[in-house]
C-alpha cells in the first residue's frame, strides 16, 4: 500500500504519524512518503506560538469541538511524561480579555480550571472589563515538528522536497502567562496577544485576509508592538529577537473528507485534511484521528473489493 | 536632633525595605545602611521570593494578614507597572498540593492572593500522590534583582550603603541617633537574643524555561518556583544547622523529589546549589528598646526574625518599623539650648 502525505506542517506530519501508528502492522509493508515544498523550520506551523485554545465562537462544524477535545486530552496525557519537553509541550495559564461580558466558550470544560477574572485581576488591564482565566497547553510548533519528524523517520517514512500572520518574538522571561484580547467585531487574533513560549515570547495581533505578502510590514510591526506594550508595560525591557510572518490557511471550515482522483485502472483515494486557519495546533490530533478513521474505511473497502467471489 | 541620623543594620530584604519606608515616612532624616553583606550575598538572595506567607506561633494572624496584604498590594502595583522587570517582580500562577486533606482548606491569606480556588479533579490528576490542592496566582520577587532595586532607591533619596561588620551596636554611637536592627541571625550576638536560630535551607537553580507554574507541596518541603532567569527547586528545613556549604546528597534528593511532581525537570540543567539560613524565632521581633550603658543612651528599633516568611510580609512589617522609628524621633528630640540672657 503506498501512501503519500502532502504537506509537512503540523497537520501533515501528525496525520502521517497517526495513520502509521494505527495501520502499519495491518499493512506490511506500509510505504509512506511525505511530500512538501517546505519543511521545518520553514512551514507555517514553525511560525505559530502554539497555544492550545480553540476559537471563541462555536464552530460551524460540530465535529470540530470533538477534535479539539481529543487533541487536548491526548496532549494532556503526554504533558506529565518525560517526553513532554522533547515534544515542545508544557502547561501554561493565562488571561482572555474582553471589553464587555461574553458567554462562556464551548470549550470551558476542555481546558483546566476555567473561571472568570476577579475585579482585582481586571485592574491589571484597564482597557478591558471582563475576562477568563484558565490553564491550557502550549505546543511549540518548531519543536513539535522536529519531534514528529524523528518519530516518522524511526518508522522508515521518507521525506521529499517537491515546491502570514506577522509575529514578533521577544525575550521577556519574567512573563509566565498568556494574555489574549478579543474584539468580537474585529475577529480572532486581530487584537493584541502575548504568548510566552519556552525561550521567547510571541507578540501578535494581525490577521489579514487575502494578504499573500510574506515580507514584514513595518506598519504591522508598530501595530503589534504598541498594542502589546499597552497590555503589558514591562515589555519595554524586552529584547526583540525575531520577526516572522506566516499565512494561516483560513477557510470557512476545515476540509476533512475523502475524495477521488480519477484516472487509470484504479482511482487514487484522497483524504483532504486542510484549512485549519489559526487553530491548526489546537485541533491537529483530533483531525489526524479522523483522517486515520477515513484511511481505515478505505482499507475495509479494499479488502471487501478483493474478496474472491465464491464458486459454488 | 534637627536631622535624625539613622543607622539601619542589615541589608537583606528587611533592612533595605525598612530603610526605604523610613525615608518615605520621615523625609529629611539621614539614613545609612550598614552591613557586612550586601546583595547577592545576603540570606534573602537565596530565597525564591514567593509570596506565600508563613505562620509564627507568637505573631497574631490578623497582624500577619495585614502585613501580607500590604506587601502584596505594594508588589502588585509594581508588577503591573513598567518597572516590574527592573524591580524583579512578576505574577506567577500554580498549585499548592496536599497528600491528605488539610485541617484548613482555605488559609487566612486566600483572599489576598488572586483567583484562589480549590483544584479540580482534572487538575489533581497531574499529582497522583496528592488528594487535595489549591490553585491561585501570586507574586514572585526575584530577590537579587529586588534588593538591587531597593538599594538604588535608597541611594536616590540620599541614603548611604556602608560595608562593615559590627561586633556591638554601641559602635554606632555617637555617629547615629537611632539604630534599626535588621540583622536576622546576627541578633544572637548584637542583641543577645538566644531565641533566634537558623533553619537551614538548600535549593537548586535549574534551567527549565518551559515550566511556567509554581508547585508547592503543602508541607513546604518540596517546591518548584519558576523565576525570570531560572527555576528554584527546594528544599530542606534543618533546625540548628549553621552549615552554609551545599550538600551533594541533599541536592540529589531535592532534584528527585521535584521530578516526581514535574517529570519534565528530568532534562533540566542544574546551574547552581545555594544554602540560606532562615532567621527563625517564635515571632517576629518588632519593638523599641532603649539601650543604656554608663550614662549613654541608644534608642534601638528591633525588626528581625522573619524566618521562612520574610519576603512575604516584608513591606507591611517595614512600614510598621518605620512608624516605630518615627515615634523614637519624636520621643528623643534633644531639647534646644536655653538662651542665656
Amino acid at each position: 500500500m503506498r501512501v503519500v502525505v502532502i504537506g509537512a506542517g503540523v497537520i501533515g506530519l501528525s496525520t502521517a504519524l497517526c495513520i502509521h501508528q494505527r495501520y502499519h502492522s495491518d499493512l506490511q509493508p506500509l510505504d509512506m512518503k511525505v511530500y512538501a515544498d517546505r519543511f521545518t523550520p520553514h512551514t507555517t506551523t514553525d511560525v505559530a506560538a502554539g497555544l492550545i485554545q480553540p476559537y471563541i465562537s462555536p464552530p460551524e462544524d460540530p465535529r470540530e469541538m470533538d477534535w479539539n477535545q481529543q487533541t487536548f486530552d491526548y496532549l494532556l496525557s503526554q504533558v506529565h511524561s518525560p517526553t513532554a519537553d522533547k515534544m515542545g509541550l508544557a502547561l501554561i495559564s493565562g488571561y482572555n480579555l474582553f471589553r464587555e461580558a461574553v458567554p462562556d466558550p464551548v470549550w470551558k470544560d476542555i481546558v483546566l480550571g476555567f473561571r472568570k477574572l476577579t475585579p482585582r485581576e481586571l485592574d491589571m488591564f484597564p482597557d478591558y472589563g471582563y475576562g477568563w482565566f484558565n490553564t491550557s497547553l502550549i505546543l511549540d510548533g518548531r519543536t513539535y515538528l522536529k519531534w514528529l519528524t524523528e518519530r516518522l523517520t524511526e518508522r522508515g517514512v521518507q521525506f521529499f522536497l517537491r515546491k502570514v500572520a506577522s509575529l514578533e518574538e521577544v525575550e521577556a522571561p519574567w512573563m509566565k502567562h498568556f494574555i489574549i484580547t478579543h474584539d468580537p467585531e474585529r475577529g480572532i487574533y486581530k487584537t493584541p496577544y502575548i504568548i510566552p513560549g519556552s525561550q521567547t515570547v510571541t507578540l501578535g495581533g494581525t490577521f489579514q485576509l487575502g494578504n499573500w505578502t510574506e515580507l514584514i510590514d513595518t506598519q504591522d510591526h508598530d501595530t503589534i508592538w504598541e498594542g502589546c506594550y499597552r497590555l503589558e508595560p514591562t515589555l519595554k525591557n524586552a529584547r526583540l529577537v525575531g520577526v516572522r510572518a506566516g499565512f494561516r490557511p483560513a477557510r470557512p471550515r476545515i476540509r476533512l473528507e475523502r475524495d477521488r482522483l480519477p484516472g487509470g485502472p484504479a482511482d487514487t483515494e484522497v483524504i483532504h485534511n486542510y484549512g485549519h486557519g489559526g487553530q491548526g495546533i489546537t485541533i491537529h490530533w483530533g483531525c489526524a484521528l479522523e483522517a486515520a478513521k477515513l484511511f481505515g474505511k478505505i482499507l475495509e473497502e479494499r479488502k471487501l473489493s478483493r474478496t474472491p467471489a465464491s464458486h459454488l | 536632633m534637627d536631622t535624625a541620623r539613622i543607622a539601619v543594620v542589615g541589608a537583606g530584604v528587611i533592612g533595605l525595605s525598612t530603610a526605604v519606608c523610613i525615608s518615605k515616612l520621615v523625609p529629611g532624616c539621614s539614613i545609612t545602611v550598614i552591613s557586612d553583606k550586601f546583595t547577592p550575598d545576603t540570606t534573602s538572595d537565596v530565597a525564591a521570593g514567593m509570596l506565600i506567607p508563613h505562620i509564627y506561633p507568637d505573631t497574631p494572624i490578623h497582624t500577619l494578614k495585614r502585613w501580607f496584604q500590604d506587601t502584596f498590594d505594594h508588589l502588585y502595583a509594581i508588577a503591573c507597572s513598567a518597572e516590574a522587570a527592573d524591580a524583579g517582580v512578576h505574577l506567577v500562577s500554580g498549585w499548592q498540593i496536599f497528600r491528605s486533606i488539610p485541617a484548613e482548606e482555605v488559609p487566612f491569606w486566600a483572599d489576598v492572593v488572586l483567583g484562589f480556588r480549590k483544584m479540580t479533579e482534572a487538575e489533581l490528576k497531574k499529582f497522583p500522590q496528592h488528594v487535595f490542592g489549591q490553585a491561585f496566582t501570586t507574586l514572585k520577587c526575584e530577590t537579587s534583582v529586588y534588593l538591587s532595586w531597593l538599594e538604588k532607591r535608597i541611594k536616590e533619596s540620599g541614603g548611604l550603603l556602608l560595608t562593615r561588620r559590627l561586633e556591638n551596636l554601641w559602635e554606632l554611637q555617637p555617629s547615629f541617633d537611632i539604630v534599626v536592627n535588621c540583622t536576622g541571625l546576627g541578633s544572637r550576638q548584637l542583641a543577645g537574643d538566644s531565641t533566634i536560630s537558623p533553619v537551614r535551607g538548600q535549593v537548586l537553580q535549574v534551567q527549565a524555561p518551559w515550566v511556567k507554574h509554581f508547585i508547592r507541596d503543602g508541607s513546604g518541603l518540596t517546591y518548584i518556583y519558576p523565576g525570570a532567569f531560572h527555576v528554584t527547586l527546594g528544599g530542606t528545613r534543618q533546625k540548628g544547622d549553621w552549615n552554609l556549604s551545599p550538600d551533594a546528597q541533599i541536592s540529589r534528593d531535592i532534584f528527585s523529589r521535584c521530578c516526581v511532581l514535574e517529570p519534565s525537570l528530568h532534562r533540566a540543567c542544574i546551574t547552581k546549589e545555594k544554602v540560606g539560613l532562615r532567621p527563625v524565632r517564635p515571632g517576629v521581633r518588632l519593638q523599641k528598646e532603649l539601650l543604656a550603658h554608663g550614662g549613654q543612651r541608644l534608642p534601638v528599633v528591633h525588626h528581625y526574625g522573619h524566618g521562612s516568611g520574610g519576603i512575604s510580609v516584608h513591606w507591611g512589617s517595614a512600614m510598621e518599623a518605620a512608624r516605630l522609628v518615627s515615634e523614637c524621633i519624636q520621643t528623643h528630640r534633644t531639647p534646644s539650648p536655653t538662651s542665656k540672657l
